[in-house]
């Protein structure tokens, strides 16, 4: 699903801050990516989501390799992509269900065609009633919810999420980390970045990716849940 | 649910009010160079059709004591040589009262009691070869002092004149719709620094360029449109004024901005052109800085 080989990444003429990245997201697995406050984690994630492009190596998508592909082709790797950013980047012009349907919108999608869909989505977010809500009006919780419906409305392959409980309580961050692994059984490939290893020890049956100084540290054990929904373990 | 707002937030930028005013200025030299340009043409084309086959002679007064009866003589024989000239179709005395009605404009009404030339309007068979210099020559000697004044000559002249300032006009017009896509690229690459956050979160969740791009052109079409109507509103005040205010002075007859049909089109089609070049301006330089990103 995604696959780093050797992978490194300079700013301009700057140090590298990514150093020969390897690792490999089977479909369907769920990972946490740790590391300290500037260790890479918000770069590695760029990579993925194709924001940035690697100084060096090989990263394949979904059995592609992004470095080969024409630039229209990675527009269409995005949207198989839903990213929930470290600051939610949400549209403060837009009503919550407007900020949801948006990936939809730009794909060319009827407004009929989605209205009720959208709503469902933000009712299992926990955000029913406050579809017509606009971001400045909403707590930092609510707009994370927003940016993860945001997120999973376009049935994305893989889920990448950038410190998702970092704005908010602990409480909070337990349900949006179960709305996560609800997505995850259903298929979803999920990559949560965090610094908080007390979030990362509650859910310690996820495997993590360790970054420290630019480099990858650990690999935990990987579970994966496949297509079918049975467990299956990688080295 | 709102499908058609704009998921780029141009409510906020300051090009959504200075724009319009700055198109419709562009709009309205535009236009006013546009009108000049087909007032032109309209006087040429008169010029033409007035002047082309036409010659006038003049007999100058002899001199104060006996200048009515040898300025009568003058005239005679003027008039039958240039009636028995072949290739002449007429030739007619203009009467004083019509001299005197020509030169009102320009000297008042009291030139009414100065010694005034005598003038005769020669139409000359369409298409005859016409030598001027032999008239000139005969006349010389059948009416001493005649004066034989060639439209033709003085016309193509004035119609040179006449098509340098109409170029000019044109090349304004030209130069303007440069200056509204400079005015416009500027102001989309404002747009583009000032919404940089919303475009990379569109781009990054699977936004085409194309997607994005059609945002800034649809807005900037309208911004277009809005400012060629104020443009060409205050320019067709202006027009309206200036065409009365010659219409009262009588000075330039053949110069009006009545506009004909041709001249309507393109001033309707002026704020058309403007929307288009702002739209595609805006288009392509969205296009470009999008490409510039990953």
């Amino acid at each position: 699903m995604v696959r780093f080989e050797n992978v490194g990444l300079r700013y301009g003429s700057g140090p590298e801050i990514l150093r020969s990245i390897d690792f490999h997201l089977p479909e369907g697995s769920f990972h946490f990516l740790t590391g300290p406050s500037g260790a890479g984690k918000s770069s590695l994630l760029k990579l993925i989501y194709l924001a940035l492009r690697p100084t060096r190596g090989r990263i394949a998508l979904f059995g592609r390799d992004v470095q080969a592909l024409p630039r229209d082709e990675l527009t269409t790797l995005r949207r198989r992509i839903g990213i929930v950013f470290q600051n939610f980047r949400l549209l403060d012009h837009f009503t919550a269900i407007d900020n949801v349907a948006l990936p939809l919108r730009i794909k060319g999608a009827k407004r009929k065609e989605v209205e009720g869909h959208v709503g469902e989505l933000l009712a299992w977010v926990g955000l029913g009633g406050q579809d017509e809500a606009y971001p400045p009006t909403m707590s930092d919780g609510e707009k994370q919810r927003v940016a993860i419906a945001r997120a999973v409305i376009g049935r994305p392959s893989v889920l990448l999420a950038d410190e998702p409980t970092g704005n908010i309580d602990p409480e909070q961050g337990i349900r949006i980390l179960h709305l996560f692994e609800e997505l995850n059984k259903l298929g979803t490939t999920v990559l949560i970045a965090t610094h908080d290893q007390s979030l990362v020890s509650r859910y310690k049956h996820h495997p993590v990716l360790r970054l420290e100084r630019g480099e990858l540290k650990r690999i935990g054990p990987t579970r994966t849940v496949s297509a079918r929904g049975r467990a299956r373990a990688e080295p | 649910m709102n499908w058609r707002r704009a998921a780029v937030p141009f409510e906020r930028e300051r090009s959504e009010r200075y724009l319009p005013l700055v198109v419709g200025l562009m709009v309205f030299l535009a236009a006013l160079a546009l009108a000049v340009a087909f007032a032109l043409d309209g006087a040429m084309e008169r010029w033409r059709a007035d002047l082309k086959d036409t010659v006038t002679v003049q007999i100058p007064t002899g001199g104060p004591a006996t200048a009515s009866a040898a300025t009568g003589q003058r005239v005679e024989a003027a008039l039958a040589l240039l009636r028995a000239t072949p290739g002449i179709e007429r030739a007619t005395p203009l009467p004083v009262s019509e001299v005197e009605r020509l030169l009102e404009p320009w000297l008042g009404r009291a030139q009414l009691g100065l010694p005034l030339p005598t003038v005769i309007d020669v139409v000359r068979v369409a298409g005859a070869p016409f030598d001027r210099a032999d008239l000139a020559q005969r006349l010389q000697a059948a009416a001493p002092g005649a004066i034989v004044e060639d439209h033709g000559e003085w016309l193509t002249r004035l119609v040179k004149l006449a098509a340098a300032v109409q170029a000019i006009a044109m090349a304004v017009v030209v130069l303007v719709g440069a200056a509204a896509a400079i005015i416009v690229v500027f102001a989309t690459r404002a747009g583009l620094a000032v919404h940089r956050n919303t475009i990379e979160v569109l781009h990054l969740i699977g936004a085409r360029d194309d997607y994005i791009a059609k945002e800034f052109q649809t807005h900037a079409l309208w911004l277009g449109v809005r400012g060629a109507l104020y443009g060409l509103g205050l320019a067709a005040l202006a027009l309206a004024l200036l065409g009365s205010g010659l219409a009262d002075l009588e000075l330039l007859p053949w110069l009006t901005f009545a506009p004909d049909l041709r001249a309507l089109l393109a001033l309707a089609l002026l704020p058309v052109a403007t929307a288009l070049i702002a739209m595609a301006t805006a288009r392509v330089t969205v296009v470009r800085a999008l490409r510039r990103m990953p």
